[in-house]
């Protein structure tokens, strides 16, 4: 084949590939995967302590309150301490759902969640003994 | 023609396609936000630890100014005229994550202001290495 032919045949190549009618998009399913947190910390005797999150879609949170060990203690204390959830507030978390819970493998808590900033907070009920740590672990949207 | 022009052809030719439909001009609309004086103002009285800070969290509920103002500075051992860290961000973790911040001494004038969109936020008082003891501190926070 020639120079001039193969020049020929590239510029017959690209004049047919003119002109496409553009094709739309294939639609896309967008599956939110839900984060979770472990929130870890001290609970005072009478306090309270808070973790707040993002929540990017609507969706439901779910609560475990994993351990709960006096300081210094390995055995899990028993008594129940509230677990809830909210909105930050002053120097706290203005709770709008809570239960009372003793640590569990299971969840404890579920409710729904707007898009926004929320919190989740862990409150002494008055019958710890001393100061607890505490590992809470929940998931969000 | 030689070899050379039918190369130029082919380039003329390429920059030709796409097939793309002409689409109608769109009217470029822009809407300017007014941003709403603050209605709410709380107060922020605490004790800042050496070394630590403390936060205070609220609910702007639409687009508007929020001013932080600290206004006070006190305790043994402080100078009123101590400069402390002074900053307007949003709660994350067990922090406040400031994204405005100012080295400060209390005034009567909000030393940390702008316009925000409607969500939670929160003001935040540091030591930012002045203090040998904890000094209590008075905030004023103004918010839509």
């Amino acid at each position: 084949m020639t120079r001039r032919y193969r020049v020929v045949l590239l510029c017959a190549l690209l004049a047919d590939s003119c002109g496409d009618a553009p094709t739309s998009p294939d639609p896309t399913t967008t599956t939110m995967v839900a984060s979770t947190v472990v929130f870890e910390g001290t609970l005072e005797q009478a306090q309270s302590s808070f973790y707040s999150f993002t929540v990017s879609q609507a969706g439901s949170v779910i609560i475990n309150l994993a351990s709960l060990n006096l300081v210094g203690h390995r055995d899990a204390l028993t008594v129940p301490v509230r677990i809830g959830v909210g909105v930050p507030k002053g120097e706290g978390c203005g709770e709008t759902a809570s239960t009372d819970a003793t640590p569990a493998l299971v969840s404890q808590f579920s409710t729904t969640l707007e898009t926004g900033i929320h919190c989740v907070n862990i409150a002494d009920t008055g019958q710890l003994p001393g100061a607890a740590v505490f590992l809470i672990r929940f998931s969000h949207y | 023609m030689n070899w050379r022009c039918l190369a130029c052809l082919s380039v003329v030719l390429a920059a030709g396609c796409g097939g793309d439909t002409p689409t109608s001009p769109t009217t470029d609309t822009t809407t300017t936000q007014t941003a709403a004086s603050p209605t709410i103002t709380e107060q922020f009285d605490g004790v800042v630890p050496v070394g630590g800070a403390k936060f205070f969290s609220f609910t702007s509920s639409t687009y508007g100014t929020i001013n932080v103002t600290l206004t006070a500075v006190g305790g043994s051992f402080v100078p009123s005229t101590v400069m402390l860290g002074l900053g307007l961000g949003q709660p994350s973790g067990t922090d406040c994550v400031a994204t405005a911040t100012v080295n400060t001494a209390a005034g009567t004038t909000a030393q940390v202001t702008g316009n925000f969109d409607p969500a939670v936020y929160c003001a935040k008082v540091s030591d930012i290495g002045n203090l040998f003891a904890p000094a209590s501190f008075s905030v004023s926070i103004a918010y839509p």
